[in-house]
């Protein structure tokens, strides 16, 4: 998938998952998004999961410092 | 329940997230793993179903703390539910650290510790509590000889789920989710993800949870009186394959192999419930003596005509049929479900009687069953003799209404079903249904308060209650357990702060027998007077003027509509109601 793919259908999850619409750019952090919490994030993973049909095996992904990173890694499960 | 496929876990979770709580029950959840899923998805589903739900959820792994602390927020919460969200995964290594031989030891240890924990929540005044059960690991260590191996987790957790469900046998306002059906519906491949449990300790796949807490709900609903008691059924490609106007008695599908058993196996799942007390009728556009057809001479159809408790068949419209079939019943439309296999019938009838439940239906009838399964529509939170005769109940009723037609007078036809009553004290048999009734009873209801089953085991071994019951027979059928009245004694007065009776038994003159035998009650133990309340709801308006009716004097009123009511017990006279009461069966 190309990365305005991911990154528009993201933007889907974030909505489903928030209950609001969010602007997602590839330097957004947890911190800029209001609602973003450790219970929302699990769900965004787990809703992330189902929409691009990949696992992650673990689901700290501490290791995407943003948005941008949790693209690239979409980008690289999805190839 | 029945929640419309799109509303995944997801969009449950985030329509909990924007419910603020509401008013059909205060719920507390009492979590092993983390609640925070569990509770917004609970508060989901309640929301979408119209059945809203407020949750309190301590922090995480501060069960002993909360229940142990009388002081904590669960007591002043003022819970009707009290949920037990268990992991198997925590109980699990306490297990696996154990020797083998040691390991039914250390379960019972476990299990003490959260029987405790239930049993004292249990007795916080009001409160109801749910236990899921444990589901069984998918750990075995010995393959398939797991089972034979005392020690094995599977064996060991089962153990553990049989001492729970005893504790609710004992315990009536605990309930236990037999979370390992709940698991293996979907499967436990799925269900378990470790991944989860190790980051956030989150005990099964969130996607899971509108079962998992469905499930919950389902419980909360039937504990609350919100059950479902009929089934309207559509017949054609429902009851059977084809359409009976059409094809004739020779051409429906029904009783072969395929499509035709298919339709067997719903009948015997319908007639199991009927069996159980969940009312079936019939709904559906065809000529009456066409749609009859079936059921009087087709060598394969499983229900017979006695098992519909109201047959509906004519070319007027589906949410008009219902509505008579609700009146006829005397019933809720929001306690009905309607099965249909037509869009088009059941779109039109959530658009116009949004309360009736119309779960979609799959186009394969071999599908019914399974699918229907799934819902979980009639939870149970007991079953009598009283349940098992229910259906019964109604039809009869519907054959006295018939009767009545042919007398010219409502006395004459009153005398000639010869009934006979029993009215006696709260006993230990008999507590279940006056339970259920209390619970249950919205119309015939003078003040509408809902006392828990420990209550009413309680006071009926109080010397200055008056708790009683009343059962009626007449010769078409046991109407069973209708009536329960409560007095409370105050100096020479008798105070009835309940007065209900099944809608079953309107105008059978049933209340002036109750009257009647309270007032001897009284009399025997030098009671001056009854003083009778009526506290108005938007259901009981029927017993506005219920005191008024029997002789009582008015004797005061509030702003609020709540009246009060004397009666002299040395000026009343026995009333001429053709009820003959009759000795205590201990047979019943």
């Amino acid at each position: 998938m190309r990365r305005d793919e991911i990154m528009s259908s993201l933007s889907r999850v974030f909505e489903e998952v928030l209950g609001k619409p969010v602007e997602l750019r590839d330097e957004t952090t947890a911190a800029d998004v209001d609602g973003w919490d450790s219970v929302a994030h699990v769900m965004l993973i787990l809703a992330s999961e189902r929409q691009f049909d990949v696992r992650f095996e673990s689901i700290e992904i501490a290791n995407a410092a943003n948005v941008g990173e949790f693209v690239t890694l979409l980008e690289s499960k999805t190839a | 329940m029945y929640i419309p496929d799109d509303f995944d876990f997801i969009k449950l979770a985030a329509a909990g997230n924007e419910n603020p709580g509401g008013g059909a029950a205060r719920v507390a959840v009492l979590g092993f793993s983390t609640t925070q899923y569990y509770a917004a998805v609970l508060r989901g589903l309640g929301s979408v179903s119209g059945f809203s739900l407020t949750t309190y959820e301590p922090e995480y792994n501060t069960v002993h703390q909360v229940v142990l602390d009388g002081e904590s927020q669960l007591y002043s919460f003022e819970a009707d539910f009290v949920v037990f969200l268990t992991a198997v995964q925590a109980l699990r290594n306490v297990l696996l650290s154990a020797d083998v031989t040691e390991r039914v030891e250390v379960a019972d240890r476990e299990l003490g510790e959260l029987v405790s924990l239930v049993k004292r929540t249990a007795r916080i005044p009001g409160v109801t509590v749910v236990v899921y059960e444990f589901v069984i690991p998918y750990e075995r260590t010995w393959g398939n000889y797991s089972l034979r191996v005392d020690g094995s987790l599977p064996n060991v957790v089962r153990r553990v789920n049989d001492r729970l469900r005893e504790l609710a046998v004992e315990m009536p306002n605990v309930y236990t989710i037999d979370t390992d059906h709940l698991a293996s519906w979907k499967g436990k491949q799925r269900w378990f993800d470790e991944r989860l449990w190790f980051y956030s300790k989150i005990s099964c796949h969130p996607e899971a949870l509108p079962r998992v807490a469905g499930a919950a709900v389902d419980i909360f609903r039937a504990v609350k009186g919100k059950s479902l008691k009929c089934v309207a059924l559509d017949l054609d490609n429902v009851l059977w394959g084809g359409v009976i106007g059409d094809d004739g008695l020779r051409g429906i599908r029904l009783g072969d192999l395929g499509e035709g058993e298919a339709f067997v196996q719903f009948q015997l799942w319908l007639r199991e419930l009927r069996a159980r007390g969940i009312m079936l009728a019939v709904c559906s556009k065809n000529d009456e003596a066409k749609a009859l057809e079936p059921f009087r001479k087709h060598r394969a159809m499983v229900l017979k005509e006695a098992d519909i408790s109201c047959f509906v068949a004519n070319w007027v419209d589906k949410a008009e049929n219902l509505r008579r079939i609700a009146e006829r019943l005397n019933i809720g439309l929001d306690s009905i479900v309607f099965i249909d296999d037509s869009p088009f019938e059941r779109n039109f009838v959530r658009e116009l009687e949004p309360e009736v439940c119309v779960p979609e239906m799959p186009a394969a009838p071999a599908d019914f069953v399974p699918y229907l399964e799934s819902l979980n529509l009639f939870e149970a939170v007991q079953f009598s003799e009283e349940d098992r005769k229910r259906a019964d109940f109604y039809r009869t009723n519907l054959l006295r209404r018939d009767a009545q037609a042919k007398f010219s007078s409502i006395e004459e036809y009153l005398a000639s079903l010869k009934m006979e009553a029993t009215f006696e004290r709260f006993d230990d048999a008999h507590l279940p249904r006056i339970t259920q009734l209390v619970q249950r009873t919205n119309q015939f209801n003078l003040t509408t308060v809902r006392h828990s089953a420990e209550e009413l085991a309680q006071l009926a071994d109080d010397p200055d209650y008056f708790p009683f019951y009343a059962t009626l027979e007449d010769r078409f059928g046991d109407n069973g357990l209708i009536a329960v009245v409560i007095g409370k004694r105050d100096g020479d007065d008798l105070e009835l702060f309940t007065w209900l009776m099944s809608c079953r038994v309107i105008s059978r003159r049933m209340e002036e027998f109750v009257l009647d035998e309270l007032v001897e009650a009284a009399r025997a133990v030098g009671i001056d007077h009854l003083i009778g309340r009526y506290i108005p709801t938007d259901r009981n308006d029927l017993v506005a003027q219920h005191y008024q009716r029997l002789g009582f004097e008015k004797i005061g009123e509030d702003s609020g509509g709540q009246t009060t009511w004397r009666l002299s017990v040395e000026e009343h006279e026995r009333s001429d109601a053709p009820i003959e009461r009759k000795a205590f069966d201990l047979e019943t």
